[in-house]
């Protein structure tokens, strides 16, 4: 491979930000012919995909051409065989480490090493060509807008991993469940047995009718002005995607703002009337 | 008794249903709005057809509510079938606890006034408010609002996005493809945020969402409409209605995650910008979440995924408070062996939120989750599931925060990590900080926090200035005495446990650690070391020592929050506060940290002391010798005045015969001061200042000093005679029912305060529980050691607001820590006072005519004498004397009573009169009343026993409208069924009803009444047999408390009189008596009659 051809594929993996979507770029680019994948550029930077589908494997999605009405474009894979999920699964459960990911919303990163361990290809492994259909003209595999879906979709799994994972043939909630499943060692839910109820007497007792209310009297609040570092906006930081560097300077605003108004509603600065007291 | 009005929250999906039946009226026309936009509340009473009635009640509870503008509806509402009871409706339906569905006339309150409204009433002291009357609902939804509010300051909640699923939002000529919602999402994030808003849930009133959940027509049986009332409620096409309706969980969550939204969007509101697709999402985003319109498009698939963004950035919440469990850590110091090899552990277990006790290692959590363990485990079907979801979600973000966890992600049912001592030292440090700001606990060994024996120390110690520094010897506390506006010494030193550090061992550890913390190992265990502290001891040599005033001293001593000053003009600590020298002792007495010396009973005491009277006295006399002022606060019947009587003994024990006590007291009760004096002390010559014959100049006061040991006088009389009483010299002034100054501002109270600089020793006695009133707390404060809560308005700015309208704990505590030294209150209930109290203490009340009684009293007395003594030598009359003289007894018990009862004024009248003056005409009303408040307020069960039924209707109505209690009254026209429930009621019902009215007689057999600890008898019925009778019913077999019998009797008149001479009469009543009843007083000489009818000149 000469530099440019790095350089070209380096430009091509830009698309992806997080290893997962450069991954799946990546994978795309063995099958071949990634200059072709290069004339989607332009149209993926343009934002011309829309309505993307993405089945168990299968991928629909529309992308705007120079035509008025769209071009409808499906590329379709092998998903992997429910054997092999089988075993990839078994593996993922012994340790909790990639059920709390998964449930976090997170990829952990070695998943893939965990894939590679049990023979089961995570991202599709071209055996023939590309299987991918496009109603423009052009007659070629990959044409611009199949090459703009294929990166468009690098974008979408840096941000829903788990697509991939239905692309492949599992939803995030199948599997989960079955890792879960996994946990109580196969054993089903309803045999296992379980102490009585918790819940505070609802029958149509007297408290529930009459509950004596003087015993709130000792509950206490706390409405106080505002440290700026215990809003939960501050205490889970901005949202890494947000790059607007604004944001957060008009979050802190608003929360002091709110703070604010709360404290003087209760300590009665606002309206300057006060009840009657008994005497 | 129920207050109105109440008050709902009704949602929109029920406003807008056809189940709601839900009308409005305006002007007179009915119309039905179109559908309605945003939920609101109502304010409606229950069975209530007239807007009049409810225009009343809303006035008298929100005066500034805006009634005219206001509109009014009519909705089907759902509430208990009680409701009807307590709006007096005679019912013999056995149906006690069904719901009745019915349409109800309302008052609408728009969603964004009722905050403003309700964080004004949002008062935890309903008490202060009582006479605004708030319904239960009313006060729940308030404190709804409370809650909102708190999320609202602390910053509890977080921007939101959904998207809008719809097929118009795609519109590619503009290029949106597709619409998102943004919401503001309140968070319930501290433990203790939850525990409130579990208990708010948990005591909500049905009144206060009283919404019904119609699904289909079904049977009926939950609901259930008594024939008579058919007419009053109006149905449409026949509503049947099932057994459910919406929970207060569901009503108060849509509530709070409305408002929250809204009054965000006001308050931040933004002049709204037309939003293309060039304006960067971010930006589109902030716009709707500060306009009222929530909604944003977006332009490109890239953005489809901001919804995701925010669901994975607002999963890293601990959400566990749904679950009602929460993760915690623990961690151990190493077991054996050498600390510093040792191994630290940190476990991992799961506790619930609302039980404190309820905790289980994560072993076995996990083990019952792989249904290896069974029973015990106290968890719902499948919630298991969503525990172990979160525990993992738990230990991912965790991993981040503290990376020694991701060790744990490495396992299947992680139960602990073993830790290094680098990686404990970072734990203690930051790990701590960030675990709790996630909602997770973490427990560590006790020698580590602040005070403990593993930690270094900044601790201020305070001495004398003549004595030397730490250690020297401690003469023994009852010389010493503490004089606040001397100057103490103060230094800073630090300790690690009780090892105070010398000079070199600063340095040396200085010099040892590396780091600003850090563990270090020293003398054979790890230490946690905040350099910060030890540098500050080379920066500021100034702050380290220094004088301190004795006020200030006590305080920090109290409080124990010293601080330090730093370098940068800043403040560090709280720290804790050491006394040395003799002073130490005294701090270590006030804190009840310290066994004092008991003097036993004073010889000339006539009776026994009980031990924790004994103990009482000699608190009192030791507190106050060394210098303060104090309270006595005992539950009624434990007897503070003899406490009182012992203490004066005492001090005029040695033959300090020439000291002078004052005590001032209500009038009712000047009499039975004067009584107990007599009884227990006849040694000490007491007088009473009061009525016309008193001292009235220093001359004449001074004589009286001279003479007389113990002066007793009256609030009123102490108010005029200021002037005079002021100029003497008092060992001690002894306030009773001290709530009597509770208000700083009356002349009475400032009368008070001049007593304060000549008095030596200062007490009060109350009865019922200051330490909840604040306001009351600093009145008598001021009086009794001024200096400790400061002027009113620093206590009110410091206190007052934040402790009585917000409960702020820590100021709470800092409060309690600065009253409750001085303060000493024992409770009937105590477990070691219990076996000391008789099992049924009977004590005689007296009380005194007021002048409107005496002067009827007298004029029956009068004409029954002349006209017996007329018949007297014709015998053939003789039954006409007889008759006379019952007939004057039945009257004169009667104006001992109250004269209406005598007047037998109608109860419709008597209750357009002004309740206090109606109070007042009768003295042993008065004291009645002030006798059942201290019983309530010490939560007893009351029984009150009158042998007229005339009289019950009175004392019930006076005491539902005092005490806003509903008393039942039983008496010979109720019915069994009735009875029996009402026994019922006060048996098990908790103290909404404390109070149960009987007929002497009609009291019947077969009650058990054995939850009572107070009996009452208002009146006397000379037939011991039936009183006891009455009183037993309550002393049971069974009985579980003391019972205090009060019998009230009136000084100088037949009620005391009478039952004297059955005491003394004893065996020769017992049988006349109970054959005859009350007969036998005609049997009696004309001498004899006139002794026992005349009014006495005994006591007042």
């Amino acid at each position: 491979m000469s530099h440019k051809s790095d350089d070209k594929i380096k430009t091509l993996l830009q698309f992806g930000s997080t290893w997962w979507g450069r991954s799946w770029i990546k994978s795309m680019l063995k099958y071949g012919r990634f200059f072709r994948m290069q004339r989607g550029i332009t149209y993926t930077k343009e934002n011309r995909v829309s309505n993307i589908i993405i089945k168990k494997g299968e991928i629909f999605a529309l992308c705007q051409g120079t035509a008025p009405v769209p071009y409808r474009v499906k590329i379709e894979f092998t998903p992997i065989v429910s054997e092999q999920w089988r075993q990839v699964i078994e593996e993922m459960g012994q340790t909790i480490e990639i059920e709390a990911k998964l449930l976090s919303g997170e990829m952990p990163q070695h998943i893939n090493k965990l894939f590679l361990r049990k023979g089961v290809p995570l991202f599709p492994v071209p055996k023939q060509n590309l299987d991918a259909t496009c109603n423009c003209p052009d007659e070629e595999i990959p044409c611009k807008h199949i090459a703009a879906v294929i990166l468009t979709l690098a974008s979408i799994f840096d941000y829903d991993p788990f697509m991939l994972f239905e692309l492949r043939g599992k939803s995030r909630e199948e599997l989960l469940s079955e890792l879960q499943f996994l946990a109580t060692e196969g054993e089903p839910r309803d045999n296992v047995m379980r102490s009585g109820q918790i819940e505070p007497n609802t029958q149509k007792s007297r408290s529930f009718l009459h509950p004596d209310i003087s015993k709130l009297q000792s509950i206490e609040f706390d409405i106080s002005p505002l440290e700026s570092t215990e809003t939960l906006f501050h205490q889970l930081g901005t949202p890494s995607e947000i790059k607007n560097h604004e944001f957060s300077e008009v979050m802190s605003t608003i929360y002091r703002d709110v703070s604010q108004f709360a404290n003087e509603l209760i300590y009665h600065k606002k309206k300057g009337k006060s009840l009657p007291k008994k005497e | 008794m129920k207050k109105f009005p109440e008050l709902t929250f009704i949602p929109l999906e029920y406003a807008n249903s056809h189940n709601s039946n839900l009308i409005i009226f305006t002007q007179n026309e009915k119309r039905e709005l179109p559908r309605i936009k945003e939920p609101f509340f109502i304010l409606w009473i229950p069975l209530n057809l007239s807007e009049e009635i409810l225009h009343e009640s809303i006035e008298k509870t929100l005066p500034d509510f805006p009634i005219e503008k206001a509109l009014t509806c009519s909705i089907n509402l759902v509430y208990p079938l009680d409701y009807i009871r307590q709006i007096n409706v005679e019912e013999s339906s056995s149906v006690k606890s069904s719901m009745i569905l019915g349409n109800t006339i309302a008052k609408i309150v728009p969603l964004k006034k009722i905050v403003n409204f309700l964080a004004d009433r949002s008062l935890i002291r309903l008490d202060l408010y009582s006479h605004l009357e708030i319904s239960s609902s009313m006060y729940f939804w308030s404190l709804i609002v409370k809650l909102t509010l708190q999320l609202m300051a602390k910053g509890s909640y977080i921007p939101y996005v959904t998207q809008i699923e719809s097929s118009e939002d795609q519109d590619y000529f503009q290029e949106i493809i597709g619409k998102m919602q943004s919401v503001w999402k309140p968070i319930l994030k501290t433990k203790k945020d939850v525990i409130n808003y579990i208990q708010i849930l948990k005591y909500a009133p049905i009144s206060a969402h009283a919404i019904p959940i119609i699904e289909n027509i079904e049977s009926m049986h939950d609901f259930i409409i008594p024939p008579e009332f058919k007419e009053i409620f109006r149905f449409q096409n026949s509503i049947k209605t099932t057994s459910q309706i919406y929970s207060a969980s569901e009503l108060s969550r849509v509530f709070i995650e409305t408002v929250l939204d809204s009054l965000i969007r006001e308050i931040s509101a933004v002049t709204e910008q037309e939003m293309n697709y060039q304006i960067p999402w971010e930006s589109r985003l902030i716009q709707s979440l500060l306009s009222p319109s929530p909604q944003f498009s977006i332009f490109n698939v890239k953005e489809e995924i901001i919804p995701h963004i925010f669901d994975l950035w607002s999963q890293k919440l601990n959400l566990s408070w749904r679950l009602g469990y929460s993760l915690k850590f623990t961690l151990q110091s190493p077991k054996s062996g050498n600390q510093k090899e040792g191994k630290w552990n940190l476990l991992f277990s799961i506790h619930s939120l609302s039980d404190d006790s309820v905790e289980y290692p994560l072993k076995k959590f996990w083990k019952c989750f792989r249904g290896l363990e069974k029973a015990q485990l106290l968890f719902r079907k499948n919630e298991d599931i969503a525990i172990r979801e979160y525990l993992l979600k738990s230990f991912n973000v965790l991993s981040y925060v503290f990376k020694p966890l991701s060790r744990s992600l490495k396992e299947k049912n992680p139960n602990k990590i073993v830790l290094s001592s680098a990686e404990v030292v970072s734990l203690l440090q930051s790990g701590m900080e960030s675990f709790n700001s996630l909602g997770y606990s973490i427990d560590i060994p006790k020698s580590f926090s602040a005070g403990g024996s593993q930690r270094i120390q900044p601790v201020l110690s305070i001495y004398s200035t003549e004595s030397e520094k730490p250690h020297s010897i401690e003469p023994s506390i009852q010389s010493t005495t503490f004089d606040i506006s001397s100057v103490l010494s103060y230094e800073w030193i630090l300790k690690i446990g009780d090892t105070i550090l010398s000079q070199e061992e600063r340095n040396k550890l200085l010099n040892s650690s590396d780091e600003r913390h850090s563990l270090m190992y020293w003398n054979d265990q790890w230490i946690l070391v905040d350099k910060r502290n030890i540098e500050q001891f080379y920066g500021n040599n100034s702050s380290l020592k220094g004088g301190i005033t004795g006020e200030n001293a006590l305080k920090l001593a109290l409080t124990q929050n010293a601080y330090i000053k730093t370098d940068q003009d800043g403040t560090s600590g709280p720290f804790p506060v050491q006394f040395y020298g003799p002073l130490e002792n005294v701090i270590k007495f006030i804190k009840g940290e310290m066994e004092i010396p008991n003097e036993p009973q004073p010889s000339e005491f006539q009776g026994i002391l009980r031990k924790y009277q004994v103990y009482g006295f000699n608190w009192m006399r030791l507190i106050t010798s060394i210098g303060f002022g104090c309270v006595l606060a005992d539950d009624m019947g434990l007897g503070k005045t003899i406490q009182i009587i012992a203490l004066i003994l005492s001090l005029l024990e040695n033959n300090q015969k020439n000291r002078n006590f004052l005590v001032i007291c209500p009038t009712s009760v000047l009499g039975n001061w004067m009584r107990e004096i007599n009884k227990f002390s006849p040694t000490i010559q007491a007088k009473l200042h009061y009525g016309a014959e008193r001292a009235k100049d220093i001359d004449a006061l001074n004589r009286v000093l001279q003479n007389y040991n113990v002066i007793l006088t009256s609030y009123n009389i102490l108010r005029r005679d200021i002037d005079l009483i002021e100029v003497a010299k008092w060992e001690s002034v002894i306030l009773d029912e001290s709530q009597n100054i509770k208000n700083y501002k009356t002349k009475q109270a400032r009368a008070v305060y001049r007593l304060k600089e000549k008095t030596k020793r200062k007490i009060a006695l109350s009865g019922t529980p200051i330490e909840n009133r604040i306001t009351e707390l600093w009145s008598l404060y001021h009086f009794l050691n001024p200096f400790l809560l400061g002027s009113r308005r620093q206590f009110l700015k410091r206190y007052a607001i934040p402790v009585g309208r917000l409960g702020n704990e820590k100021l709470t505590t800092e409060l309690q820590n600065l009253v409750n030294p001085f303060l000493l209150r024992r409770m009937k209930t105590n477990r070691q006072i219990i076996p000391e109290l008789p099992d049924k203490q009977e004590t005689e009340v007296y009380v005194s005519l007021s002048d409107e009684q005496k002067a009827l009293y007298i004029q029956i007395v009068k004409s029954m004498l002349t006209e017996v003594e007329a018949v007297e030598e014709n015998s053939k009359q003789k039954f006409r004397t007889k008759g006379l003289i019952l007939k004057a007894l039945m009257q004169l018990k009667q104006v001992c009573n109250h004269p209406d009862h005598y007047l037998h004024t109608p109860l419709e009248t008597i209750k357009k009169y002004n309740l206090n003056d109606f109070i007042k005409r009768s003295g042993k009303l008065r004291r009645f009343i002030e006798l059942l408040e201290e019983a309530i307020a010490s939560k007893s069960k009351v029984l009150i026993f009158t042998q007229f039924k005339v009289m019950g209707d009175i004392l019930q109505y006076v005491i539902e409208e005092v005490f806003n209690y509903q008393v039942p009254f039983i008496h010979g026209g109720i019915k069994q069924e009735l009875r029996t429930e009402i026994v019922e009621d006060f048996q098990e019902g908790n103290f909404e009803n404390p109070v149960l009215l009987l007929s002497l007689r009609a009291g019947g057999v077969g009650l058990n009444l054995s939850k009572a600890s107070v009996v009452m008898h208002f009146d006397r019925w000379w037939n011991p047999a039936v009183e006891d009778q009455a009183t037993d019913r309550a002393y049971r077999i069974g009985q579980e408390n003391k019972v205090n019998v009060y019998k009230m009797v009136v000084e100088g008149t037949i009620e005391e009189k009478i039952s004297k001479m059955l005491e003394q009469k004893r065996d020769l009543a017992e049988s006349i008596i109970q054959v005859t009843g009350e007969e036998w007083i005609t049997e009696l000489s004309f001498g004899e009659l006139q002794k026992i009818f005349l009014l006495g000149e005994e006591g007042l």
